[in-house]
């Protein structure tokens, strides 16, 4: 049974937020933002069709609040909820509460959440369906001894990781017997205080993974289609930081195999929307199943331009019951795509979140460029969310091309006001294990600080100079009242540099 | 010639500058370097380096320094006309900054305040621990930037102090 939706209530702020509206708007679909306090004048506040404030700036008191989201909702008429990723996209007692409101929730049904978001059910599953997992060993009230005898019969270096976790948190890397119960009970106390359960179980250490993910999408009745993989392995604590599809260098033989994996783990639950199987392969061409995120990825947009699809689109049409509309064999994939995370945050002091006013925000546009962003030249980055400032998208046809254009875009990129990634990200596209498709899931961590240290201070302090010298400061904007240490008076206007906000 | 300070490591050293045509010639701490430049508007221009290669740079001029781009490469570098007063470090540098992120809790003094080298200025709170911050040299408030409540980030200037002149 199909229903036309006619207007989306978006539970999210930020890129992701626009992004959403943006396809609500081409399929003439109304939309209504929710915004914190903090969120008062933020662009999806003012791009959605409605808009209803939901509350002070934590997000626990705002975007974090299902009550506050479906009041919302009642109060604007909205017939359907999309989560967007994090926040609540996530959270099967949200989607049920949406559903039981008798609203549409374009994303899978609670059930498959609940199942997916369990690491061990989830495993279950996937080995029930002929997914290949990583060798492990998981039962409930398993004593220190059954622990060592698995981990044995695994072979060490293991993985202790928590089973109902995530960001590395509750994760321990165990390289020898000696350490293996205090690896598990201390994965398991970190467990239990970040995610209020200690279950913990082992798994093979893979190492020098690259992080492969498919991106299926599934019409709820046992239909699924692939939309081919990504490559997510440049990834700093986790986080990703590049993403790109296809994964580079990829054996075809191997590409069909974990995209029908990917297919079958869909299948298996009769997934519902857009969904992401991520797997880890490592160096021989062994893949394992990883985990299901059960909504939209952050990273979308490479995929949506090697495939020529608009997944919120499609996830519209999924969740009014009108099923896919396409076969697999609409989906032909063509070039490549690079995606670049942008951060508020400062890679020489450990990443560190930076927060300020933008005083400048400039990403060239250009062909085979789209910049997905939820901030603006003058607006805030505040400390109360996530610092990610833009994904710039590029494609090529390629690898190479898109590696070119993604560094003409990145290195004419402006970001002033606020700290940012952005001179790390230049130097990662530009470096050899990248540009050569050769990048591990650690490698940044472990490489990231050498290609922080290239930068070119020197030169910088050169340019400084000389903007102090053409810049007139009393016309920053900084009321005449200069800090005691910047510049106390106007040494001279001469040139084209622009000062201050706006 | 146009001569100033610029804040490196928590030194104030010297700089200067000055333009010959095409030609921009910069001294900092002593280095001595030329580039050509060629502006192109909004605050950008290319730069022209030993190696023959014209790259990509930004300015922004902001209170409380110059924000500078090339390559993707930024930085915020606090560049003054006058020297800073005081110990380097201490008052020279960072002033009264706050030490992380965090969120002001309350600023003890106003405009036009005098201070010594040890009052509170302002209290920050930042991974749920109070951080005093403390004027470092008897001095003038000249400025308070921020009110209880305001996020700050680290490094972030909380209140000018002036120093009388007496160089």
């Amino acid at each position: 049974m199909s229903k036309r939706i006619e207007r989306v209530l978006v539970a999210n702020r930020g890129e992701i937020a626009l992004r959403v509206i943006r396809a609500c708007r081409e399929l003439g679909i109304e939309s209504v933002a929710v915004y914190s306090e903090a969120d008062a004048q933020a662009p999806h506040k003012e791009a959605a069709d409605i808009a209803v404030c939901i509350g002070p700036p934590p997000v626990t008191q705002s975007y974090l609040v299902p009550e506050k989201l479906l009041e919302a909702a009642r109060e604007t008429g909205a017939d359907a909820i999309h989560p967007g990723y994090g926040f609540l996209s996530e959270n099967a007692a949200f989607s049920e509460a949406v559903e039981g409101a008798g609203l549409l929730f374009i994303g899978p049904r609670a059930k498959t959440i609940t199942a997916m978001g369990s690491k061990t059910e989830a495993r279950d599953k996937m080995i029930a369906a002929g997914v290949p997992v990583v060798p492990g060993f998981q039962k409930e009230g398993a004593s220190i001894a059954d622990f060592e005898r698995e981990a044995a019969s695994i072979g060490y270096p293991v993985l202790v990781k928590a089973a109902f976790g995530g960001g590395g948190k509750g994760m321990r890397v165990v390289r020898d017997a000696d350490q293996l119960r205090d690896g598990v009970e201390s994965a398991s106390r970190e467990a239990q205080s970040a995610f209020g359960n200690g279950l913990v179980f082992l798994e093979k250490f893979v190492a020098g993974p690259r992080h492969v993910e498919v991106q299926v999408v599934g019409d709820g009745t046992g239909q699924v289609v692939h939309l081919g993989e990504r490559e997510c392995s440049v990834q700093r604590r986790h986080q990703k930081v590049i993403e790109e599809c296809p994964c580079p260098g990829l054996d075809p033989e191997i590409r069909a195999a974990i995209c029908a994996a990917g297919v079958r783990a869909a299948e298996a639950v009769h997934y519902r929307g857009a969904g992401t199987v991520e797997f880890l392969l490592d160096a021989s061409g062994a893949f394992y199943f990883l985990e299901m995120n059960t909504r939209l990825q952050v990273e979308h947009p490479v995929t949506e331009a090697v495939f020529g699809v608009d997944l919120v689109k499609l996830q519209i049409r999924v969740a009014e019951g009108r099923g896919l509309g396409i076969t697999q064999d609409d989906l032909i994939p063509r070039g490549h795509a690079i995606e670049a995370r942008v951060y508020a945050e400062c890679p020489e002091r450990g990443f560190m979140p930076s927060t300020g006013t933008l005083l400048r925000w400039d990403i060239p546009s250009a062909p085979w460029v789209r910049v997905d962003s939820g901030v603006r030249e003058g607006g805030e980055v505040s400390v109360h969310y996530d610092p990610m400032l833009a994904k710039v998208i590029v494609w090529g046809g390629s690898r190479e091309e898109a590696m070119a254009r993604l560094d003409t875009v990145l290195s004419n990129s402006v970001v002033h006001g606020v700290e940012s990634n952005l001179g790390l990200l230049v130097r990662l596209v530009r470096c050899d294990a990248f540009q050569q498709g050769k990048v591990h899931t650690r490698w940044l961590d472990e490489e990231g600080a050498v290609l922080w240290e290239q930068h070119e201070r020197p030169v910088l302090e050169g340019v400084a100079v000389w903007a102090a010298v053409e810049t007139d400061p009393a016309r920053t904007g900084g009321g005449g009242t200069q800090a005691v240490h910047s510049v106390a008076g106007p040494w001279e206007s001469l040139g084209p540099w622009r000062g201050g906000v706006r | 010639m146009k001569r100033g300070y610029l804040i490196r490591d928590d030194e104030a050293v010297s700089v200067q500058g000055e333009r010959d045509g095409q030609l921009v010639h910069v001294v900092v701490d002593g280095v001595d370097s030329s580039f050509a430049w060629r502006a192109s508007g909004k605050g950008r221009g290319r730069l022209k380096g030993t190696d023959g290669v014209w790259r990509s740079v930004a300015a922004t001029v902001a209170e409380n320094g110059v924000w500078v781009t090339l390559d993707g490469d930024t930085f915020l570098l606090p560049i003054s006309r006058s020297k800073p007063r005081g110990d380097a470090g201490a008052s020279g540098p960072s002033g009264p900054v706050s030490p992380m992120p965090g969120t002001v809790l309350s600023v003890e003094v106003t405009e036009g305040d005098s201070v010594s080298a040890g009052d509170t200025l302002a209290v920050v709170e930042a991974m749920k621990m109070e951080h005093r911050v403390l004027a470092n040299v008897d001095s003038v408030v000249g400025a308070v930037l921020v009110a209880a409540g305001d996020p700050v980030e680290g490094g972030q200037l909380l209140v000018e102090l002036v120093v009388e002149e007496g160089e």
